[in-house]
């Protein structure tokens, strides 16, 4: 190595010797005390209720309207069985006044919503809320 | 030495050392991947191979910025630098193999280009606190794909030894870049002190053994203790230099190498014409001064590489009264033959 680049060599380890440990300090000081991903996420899974009163297959996915003996309280039970390749998918109740957000869909699995009213022929709507498109429709 | 460009020209000792690495590499996947199967089963592959690429990567970067301090404070870690070349170029495959997992892992899903992402999708430029650290990871990769792609023989006979020696000193930028990049990246997510421990040890490891190689290799610019009226300088007793081996001087700026061999003395400039290297810091072989780093040989009376080589370096009228060296700053053209000095 030349003097000049040994020089050169020589300066570049000075200043990384003192900008390592600068960063090193000032970066630790960053951490967070608690890890967001460590947190529960979401609530533990509704029960089904026991009585399935229709069931309708769709594009990668099964949804079954539910009951519980003779109440009229309803719960749509949706199985996702292939993930829907967009990051927000809200479930949506169709009426004649308003589409009422019920809740929304993750990665393939479980899930259950009850229902606003207790009708038997309910409109269910998939909609991707960020593009603000109808994924699918789901006709009880 | 060669004559002509090949992609790699093989000898023993390159194999072995490419052999070593692959080695090397082949078991700490082996080890790391099945480690991570054991104690995280639900991680996916891309994971496994985005965290196996990245920890062996960089371990690798430790190890070739260890090489060069090592070799300057102790002769026997040279024949680690013969073939670092292939350890720096072997590093950079695996680290662009991170990146490109990462990329995909991350990136790719969006409805913009991955690049694009890359440098968006994270908060903020503006605050420390918040700044990208994958920017700094895709900074690091850019300045070790140009080393790489440099990195032949070709490159570095029409850059110059000096710029691309210059050019390959990005090492040092690229270090600085993945550690903050570890910092602000996986270390904000971890939990476990280790990784920040084992990380401070080998940032202290790196910057300590460099700082103490430039503090045992410093050399001022020795005032001639005594000038004759001919223009020789007298350097040192003949007997301050073992045989077949040499000693450095930097006199009025000449870097000179000055041997001792078979009851002469000859003085070369200290640089190699291959990159560089501390031709004192060689000994001589065969007859012939042979550099530390790379092997490249010359004529301790000549400068001149041996036939059919044509590398020649500059020489230095020496002559010897009783046991006492004198050597003439002045540099000869580069191969230029110069009167035995015997003592």
């Amino acid at each position: 190595m030349t003097p000049t680049l040994r020089q050169t060599h020589r300066v570049a380890w000075l200043l990384l010797a003192i900008i390592l440990p600068m960063g090193f300090v000032a970066a630790l000081q960053l951490k967070p005390d608690s890890i967001v991903w460590e947190q529960p996420i979401s609530l533990p899974l509704a029960a089904p209720l026991p009585v399935l009163v229709k069931s309708v297959e769709n594009t990668g996915l099964q949804a079954n309207l539910r009951r519980e003996g003779q109440s009229t309280d309803r719960q749509l039970e949706i199985i996702v069985r292939q993930s829907l390749e967009v990051p927000s998918v809200v479930v949506r109740v169709v009426s004649r006044t308003n589409e009422l957000a019920i809740g929304t869909l993750d990665v393939a699995g479980v899930y259950h919503f009850m229902l606003p009213d207790s009708t038997d022929h309910p409109t269910i709507i998939l909609v991707d809320e960020v593009n603000h498109v109808v994924l699918q429709t789901i006709h009880f | 030495m060669a004559l002509h460009y090949q992609a790699v020209s093989w000898n023993r000792q390159k194999t072995l050392y490419d052999w070593a690495i692959a080695g090397f590499v082949g078991l700490y996947l082996l080890i790391f991947c099945g480690l991570q199967a054991i104690l995280f089963p639900d991680v996916t592959a891309e994971t496994v191979i985005i965290r196996a690429t990245s920890t062996l990567a960089f371990l690798m970067l430790h190890v070739i910025l260890m090489i060069g301090p090592l070799c300057r404070l102790n002769p026997r870690f040279l024949p680690l630098l013969y073939n670092r070349r292939h350890l720096g170029v072997s590093m950079f495959l695996i680290s662009a193999v991170h990146s490109v997992f990462s990329l995909l892992q991350f990136h790719s899903r969006g409805n913009v280009g991955m690049l694009k992402s890359l440098f968006t999708s994270e908060p903020d430029y503006r605050h420390f606190s918040q700044f990208p650290f994958q920017t700094l990871g895709f900074f690091a990769l850019l300045i070790l794909l140009v080393m790489a792609a440099t990195s032949h023989d070709f490159w570095l006979k029409n850059l110059t030894p000096r710029l691309w020696k210059t050019l390959h000193m990005g090492v040092y930028v690229v270090y600085g870049l993945i550690v903050m990049h570890v910092l602000l990246g996986v270390l904000q997510q971890e939990t476990s002190s280790l990784y920040v421990i084992l990380l401070a040890c080998g940032v202290v490891t790196i910057v300590g053994l460099h700082l103490a190689a430039a503090f045992v290799s410093h050399q001022p610019n020795q005032p001639a203790p005594k000038t004759g009226t001919d223009g020789f300088v007298s350097v040192c007793d003949v007997n301050d230099i073992h045989e077949n081996r040499a000693k450095t001087m930097l006199i009025n700026g000449q870097n000179i190498a000055i041997f001792r061999y078979d009851g002469k003395v000859s003085a070369v400039n200290n640089q190699c014409r291959h990159q560089n290297g501390p031709l004192g810091e060689g000994k001589i072989i065969d007859g012939c001064i042979t550099c530390p780093w790379h092997g490249y040989q010359y004529q301790p009376q000549n400068g001149q590489s041996p036939p059919p080589f044509t590398e020649k370096v500059e020489t230095y009228a020496v002559k010897c009264i009783g046991t006492t060296i004198w050597v003439n700053p002045t540099p000869s053209l580069p191969g230029t033959p110069q009167t035995t000095a015997f003592f």
